[in-house]
């Protein structure tokens, strides 16, 4: 993160102490319970818990340190019973413990897949408790009858090189993950393996708009598409900062820095996000050693919205049962309905408000000359767009209050019981009219999220959600 | 053929109109119309003869009487040609035939066309006391006519023959259940293969003809002969906004094929015959027929089977972006 960045971020509640009252930051993180003085990372979805890797003491046994006296990490599970509550972490299979490195993993969908990261020799003998070599790999393994078996190396794992950081898309065909394999950009790269044909595919780097010529490690994909990952190479700092990106077209885009409470002035990576985008674990050293932090947001996420449709009030009307064999010359004379008539065979008109319009079609025969009225008619219901909408300019100075308001939202059979709103810069408030102020200059996406009285308890709340895109300008002095 | 029989009666009776002017209201046709033999085909008429069927329903139970409306050939109605000299013969039968016959429901009067017992038959000439005057047949039982289970009804048939002359008849007829006044039957119609008739002289009358479609038609076939090019044929139906067919010119035929649309089957038609406007065209006469793709010809009924056919007009909206 920049420093101009985070002094804007300082001076955010002074400056806009007003506005910011009704936009305040939505997600609210707290360190996990079972976090130690030791190291607890990785965290990755697992059942109804999480698993992660840390180098707390697993037993009275001595443990084996890397060549920086580093104690090697091991696999850990934590149930949850109820949402925030976590029991005491156990380790999560014997099978996949050894003495050396266990890291960062990730699951199949079922549960009963997983890809880990460990080191790739483990053979040595176990006098020399220091360890030179600790390359390491990802390795898969897959749970029968309770235990962890057929563990089977990556393919694509080096000897002399590092690979790891697994990702699997939801439906098991993705896998990303990350190597310093030295013929990527530099550092650790995010690589994209795709299963074909029963083999993972030949790896290919995300390219330059994700890669640097440094660490970019923790890949996490979301159901929604986008890629959270973790870059010490997308700002000036050395620190590790949480990103995502977006595939279009085949491009990865250039990627995005979370806000706080997501990133930090330290190290902050390993971010993994629920399908429903309200719950989500990251890893941070803000507090000393890293710790697993849980991110919760309290305002209801909204996913798949459509941009908003400007309500218009056009419409053509025909006749469209005439035949490829009718040679006759007609004229029709259109009454639609508000003083308006229109001689053509489609008549284009816009109607001035809603409302319900009675359409009468005249016919003219021109061979016969005779009229014929009413031939046909019909009720046009002309109504607004039905979606949520969002009142407001279109262009902002950066930094003044700008008043968005949800007033013209039509959804039928659909009662409101809040509007939610995300203005795109990590900021989101809730309310039928809101305030917020921008601190960049760009182009954001506004969206409003409008959820409904249940009309069954088994049932979820309803819930639609449109968006608006507004430009935030410099000021001019 | 059960709803084709629903349709003749239940149609006319419900509508409250009865068939018995022929050429009738609907079709506005000022006369039918037959020549003397010896006239010229290039003055409108191809055989010189006329059929026309009367059906009358199966449980009316009184007598009926056909009329004629100027049986003459001479005076104020009819196409002169040198000196009024032709005669004209009407014939009414009925019994075993009249109708079922073959050759009686052909286009050309030939072969056994005269078939059943004739119940009656009068000539005229050139007669100013028939000029303009109904000329009365009958009465006749209904059961005179012959029973046509399809139709559910008794048939009579009326052939209007010239015998001699060059001249030009223009008649009407009229079903009536009295002898001396026309006074409808109630659920009768009447119909023919071969339709002859006179056009309007004004520019601004519209004919029209109604053949009635079966189940069976996939593509019919519009015969029309001697139109003088006067204006333009154009059918009308309730999938048919407006189509124009081939028209013929002095003294031939043209004949127009087209596709029958599924929505068009156990309906009418609407041929219109719709004048030109300069240069006018007077004394114009016609004749039409309309065969299925099997040449079976199609009847026109004088009262259209399931009413005078109208385009279903749909008003369609859709919205758009400007």
């Amino acid at each position: 993160m920049s420093i101009q960045r985070k002094i804007y971020l300082l001076l955010l509640p002074i400056l806009f102490s007003g506005s910011f009252l009704l936009a305040q930051p939505y997600v609210q993180s707290h360190r996990l319970s079972f976090n130690t003085s030791s190291k607890e990372l990785a965290p990755a979805f697992y059942k109804n818990g999480l698993v992660f890797c840390s180098d707390r003491k697993k037993d009275v046994f001595p443990s084996y340190v890397d060549m920086n006296n580093s104690q090697f990490t091991n696999l850990y599970r934590a149930d949850q019973k109820k949402p925030g509550k976590f029991d005491n972490p156990v380790l999560l299979s014997k099978e996949l413990t050894t003495f050396l490195y266990e890291g960062p993993s990730c699951f199949s969908n079922d549960g009963n897949t997983i890809y880990f990261t460990r080191t790739i020799d483990i053979s040595a003998g176990k006098k020399n408790k220091q360890r030179e070599d600790t390359t390491f790999g990802i390795f898969s393994a897959t749970l029968v009858r309770g235990k962890w078996t057929n563990i089977t190396p990556f393919r694509y794992n080096k000897p002399g090189s590092h690979t790891g950081y697994p990702c699997l898309s939801e439906d098991g065909k993705q896998l990303f993950f990350c190597s310093d394999d030295g013929d990527g950009l530099g550092g650790y790269d995010i690589y994209i393996s795709r299963w074909d044909n029963g083999y993972w595919g030949e790896p290919e780097n995300l390219g330059k708009n994700v890669n640097t010529d440094k660490n970019e490690v923790f890949p996490f994909l979301h159901q929604s598409g986008r890629l959270y990952f973790a870059s010490r190479g997308h700002h000036q700092q050395n620190d590790l900062e949480i990103y995502y990106t977006v595939s279009e077209n085949g491009t990865w885009q250039k990627p995005v820095a979370l806000e706080s409470p997501y990133n930090s002035a330290g190290d902050d990576y390993g971010l993994i996000i629920n399908p429903s985008m309200d719950t989500g674990y990251f890893v941070s050293d803000r507090e000393g050693t890293a710790d697993i932090f849980s991110a919760y947001s309290s305002i209801p996420t909204f996913l798949n919205c459509s941009p908003q449709e400007e309500n218009e009030y056009c419409f053509v009307f025909y006749e469209p049962n005439n035949s490829e064999l009718d040679t006759t010359v007609l004229a029709y004379e259109w009454d639609l309905g508000d003083g308006t008539k229109i001689r053509k065979l489609q008549a284009e008109h816009c109607y001035s408000k809603t409302g319900t319009y009675l359409v009468q079609l005249n016919v003219v025969d021109l061979l016969t000359n005779e009229v014929a009225l009413n031939q046909a008619s019909d009720s046009f219901l002309v109504e607004d767009v039905e979606q949520p909408y969002v009142t407001t300019s279109d262009t902002i100075i950066v930094g003044q209050e700008l008043t968005m308001n949800a007033r013209k939202t039509y959804l039928k059979n659909f009662e409101v019981s809040g509007y939610f709103w995300d203005f795109g810069d990590g900021y989101r408030s809730s309310g039928e009219e809101v305030k917020h102020a921008f601190l960049y200059p760009g182009t954001y996406q506004i969206q409003l999220g409008v959820s409904g009285k249940k009309a069954d308890p088994g049932i979820a709340d309803p819930k639609t959600c449109s968006t608006r895109q507004i430009v935030v300008i410099q000021s001019r002095q | 053929m059960k709803y084709f029989l629903f349709l003749v009666f239940v149609v006319g009776m419900t509508a409250g109109i009865y068939a018995q002017p022929v050429p009738a209201g609907d079709e506005n046709i000022p006369y039918l119309m037959t020549f003397g033999p010896k006239a010229n085909t290039s003055w409108g008429d191809d055989d010189f003869s006329q059929t026309f069927f009367f059906l009358v329903p199966k449980n009316f139970g009184q007598p009926v009487y056909i009329r004629v409306f100027d049986p003459e050939i001479g005076g104020v109605v009819d196409e002169l040609g040198g000196l009024f000299n032709t005669k004209m013969t009407y014939s009414i039968y009925g019994g075993k035939e009249c109708y079922s016959s073959k050759d009686a429901k052909e286009t050309q009067p030939s072969g056994n066309y005269k078939s059943g017992n004739l119940l009656g038959s009068k000539s005229f000439g050139n007669q100013p006391e028939y000029d303009q005057k109904w000329y009365t047949f009958g009465p006749f039982n209904p059961s005179e006519g012959e029973f046509v289970p399809s139709f559910d009804g008794y048939v009579f048939k009326v052939i209007c023959d010239g015998v001699d002359g060059d001249d030009g008849n223009l008649y009407r007829y009229f079903l009536s259940t009295m002898a001396d006044q026309n006074k409808a039957v109630e659920g009768a119609n009447a119909f023919a293969y071969e339709y002859s008739f006179r056009m309007w002289d004004s520019p601004t009358e519209v004919s029209h003809i109604y053949p009635f479609v079966d189940d069976k038609a996939i593509s019919v076939k519009l015969s029309n002969f001697d139109w003088d090019s006067d204006g333009m044929i154009r059918t009308v139906s309730v999938a048919r906004q407006g189509q124009l067919s081939k028209t013929s010119g002095e003294n031939n035929w043209v004949e127009d094929e087209f596709k029958i649309f599924e929505e068009e089957k156990n309906k009418s038609l609407d041929i219109q015959f719709i004048k030109r406007k300069t240069p006018i065209v007077k004394n114009n006469n016609v004749v039409v027929s309309v065969r299925n793709q099997y040449g079976e010809l199609l009847p026109f009924f004088v009262i259209p089977i399931g009413g005078v056919p109208k385009y279903n007009y749909v008003v369609k909206g859709e919205k758009i972006k400007k």
